[in-house]
């Protein structure tokens, strides 16, 4: 299960018209995506940037959300998603300059073991990686995976199983 | 390291990155986005769109109407009496505005006793010259209804003067004895299916002064003719004389046989009257034919009211079309103008800052 709530229907639909409901659904959901979309860039800034993209995003087409049985966080993280792949066009090769701060590295050792980590991560499909760390850094489960990147929930298990084989062959 | 100890690390990692900066950093930036973006957030956003290509829609529109005023005034209108002294015109398009129902119950005559009376047998008497101008509106066939006119008129010992037949309207003119008119006039109501007879103009004039210049005429030339028998019974002329004199009295004689004709048949005229019948085909509600219609009684008030509704929502729906027409046309040219516009006053602002 996700060590997430979800969150009411009702600040949704105020947040369509009210900012404080916004800026509630904001707070709610910022520091996943900030921590999701960091884990992908390892900068900063730039999540920062990308987070704040993301919920420029949310504010202009939330007249269209409606609340369904799928979890709001499987729509923003679409949204999310969207902006990460076309941030990835663009710089396919993220940088690992700042992982030791980031992620609180002391040793030399564990510097090179995260470096080899981040490096047969970016090794594998954009969709995978995205898949790997919905999973495993954001804790969602997998049925809300599959509506996140809109496939079914088997083929999100299988496609985690060998995804991570894959990973563990890289490293 | 198992690829999943790692991402379990790798979470406790993330985890405890401090985001309250990035956070508040970002909070702010919504809070002033939030001002910017305020009108998308409308189902209906995209009709923002619209306001400027509507706008000038809306002037050319205007302009347009503003242009053509000049032919849209015309009117159809019925002049109801000859003397252009006393010419009084009514719409025909709008009996509200004094049209038929009006002509209807009026009878229109000029003063009877300015054209003078004639004597005849020692009486005075006065010639009057009676036209009238019927109309009906007939659900039945146009041509057939003309038909049954003409049998009529000719049962009433008519002279039919012309007949004319159109799509939605035909024209029937005949002289009818005086006499007969009260019988031409049941008939005819027979062939008004709708009960729209009306009586359009009605028209008399007196004409006795014609008959009187024709008797003080017919007077001069008796006396000059018993004068001419005078002379010819005279034993004292030529041969040449009693010719010429001969031949006078047969112009003269011819001359009071015409005038005598021309007088019988003026007189004759005050028994008859020039009739005109406007029969009109019956037009569906849906057509806006709403004038066809006797508001005069509830049922025709509201069919009358109900097509005038019909007419006018037609045409104001003709003149939105229009005007939508005419705000595409617009769009076509200003929407991909207001989205380069945009463009570049974004990137003027994003410059700035």
């Amino acid at each position: 299960m996700s060590s997430y709530q979800d969150i009411d229907p009702q600040i949704i639909e105020r947040a369509k018209h009210d900012q404080e409901a916004f800026i509630q659904l904001f707070q709610h959901y910022a520091d996943r995506t900030l921590r999701f979309l960091l884990v992908h860039t390892r900068d900063k800034q730039l999540a920062e940037d990308l987070t704040q993209e993301t919920f420029i995003t949310v504010m202009k087409k939330l007249y269209t959300y409606r609340v369904t049985d799928a979890p709001f966080s499987s729509w923003l993280f679409q949204i999310a998603l969207n902006h990460l792949r076309s941030y990835m066009r663009v710089k396919s090769h993220r940088s690992t300059e700042n992982i030791d701060q980031l992620f609180h590295l002391s040793t030399r050792a564990d510097h090179t073991q995260w470096i080899d980590f981040f490096s047969a991560l970016e090794r594998l499909h954009p969709d995978d990686q995205f898949l790997l760390t919905l999973k495993y850094i954001d804790d969602m489960p997998n049925t809300e995976i599959a509506t996140t990147l809109g496939i079914s929930p088997n083929a999100c298990a299988v496609r985690i199983h060998r995804a991570l084989n894959e990973l563990h062959t890289y490293l | 390291m198992n690829p999943e100890d790692q991402f379990n690390t790798l979470r406790e990692r993330v985890s405890q990155i401090d985001t309250t900066t990035s956070r508040a950093r970002i909070e702010r930036n919504l809070r002033e986005a939030w001002e910017q973006h305020r009108a998308p957030r409308s189902r209906f956003a995209w009709t923002r769109f619209l306001v400027a290509p509507l706008s000038i829609g809306a002037l050319s529109f205007a302009t347009m109407l503003m242009t053509s005023t000049s032919q849209l005034n015309y009117e159809p209108q019925a002049i109801l009496t000859t003397d252009s002294s006393q010419t009084t015109s009514y719409s025909l398009v709008d009996p509200t505005v004094g049209g038929s129902d009006v002509a209807e119950k009026s009878v229109i005559t000029n003063n009877l006793f300015d054209g003078g009376t004639y004597t005849e047998n020692g009486e005075q008497k006065s010639v009057l010259s009676s036209r009238a101008s019927l109309s009906i509106t007939t659900k039945s066939d146009l041509l057939s209804g003309i038909q049954s006119l003409r049998s009529y008129a000719e049962a009433h010992n008519g002279v039919i003067s012309s007949i004319s037949a159109y799509t939605s309207y035909g024209s029937f003119e005949a002289i009818l004895p005086l006499s007969e008119l009260q019988g031409f006039e049941a008939q005819l109501k027979s062939l008004d299916t709708t009960h729209s007879f009306k009586t359009l103009t009605y028209y008399v004039e007196n004409i006795s002064a014609q008959v009187s210049r024709l008797d003080d005429s017919l007077k001069t030339l008796r006396s000059k003719l018993d004068s001419t028998n005078t002379q010819l019974n005279s034993t004292a002329l030529s041969a040449s004389e009693r010719t010429q004199l001969e031949e006078q009295k047969t112009s003269l004689q011819n001359n009071i046989d015409e005038a005598s004709t021309e007088r019988a048949d003026i007189v004759a005229t005050g028994e008859t009257i020039d009739l005109s019948v406007t029969i009109n085909a019956f037009q569906s509600f849906w057509s806006g034919y709403y004038y066809q219609y006797d508001h005069s009684t509830l049922w025709g008030t509201i069919q009358y009211e109900s097509c005038k509704a019909v007419h006018t929502l037609i045409t104001s729906a003709s003149g939105i079309i229009t005007f939508f027409i005419w705000c595409v046309v617009y769009s076509v040219i200003l929407i991909p103008l207001y989205y380069a516009g945009r463009k570049v006053v974004r990137k003027i602002k994003v410059g700035k800052r």
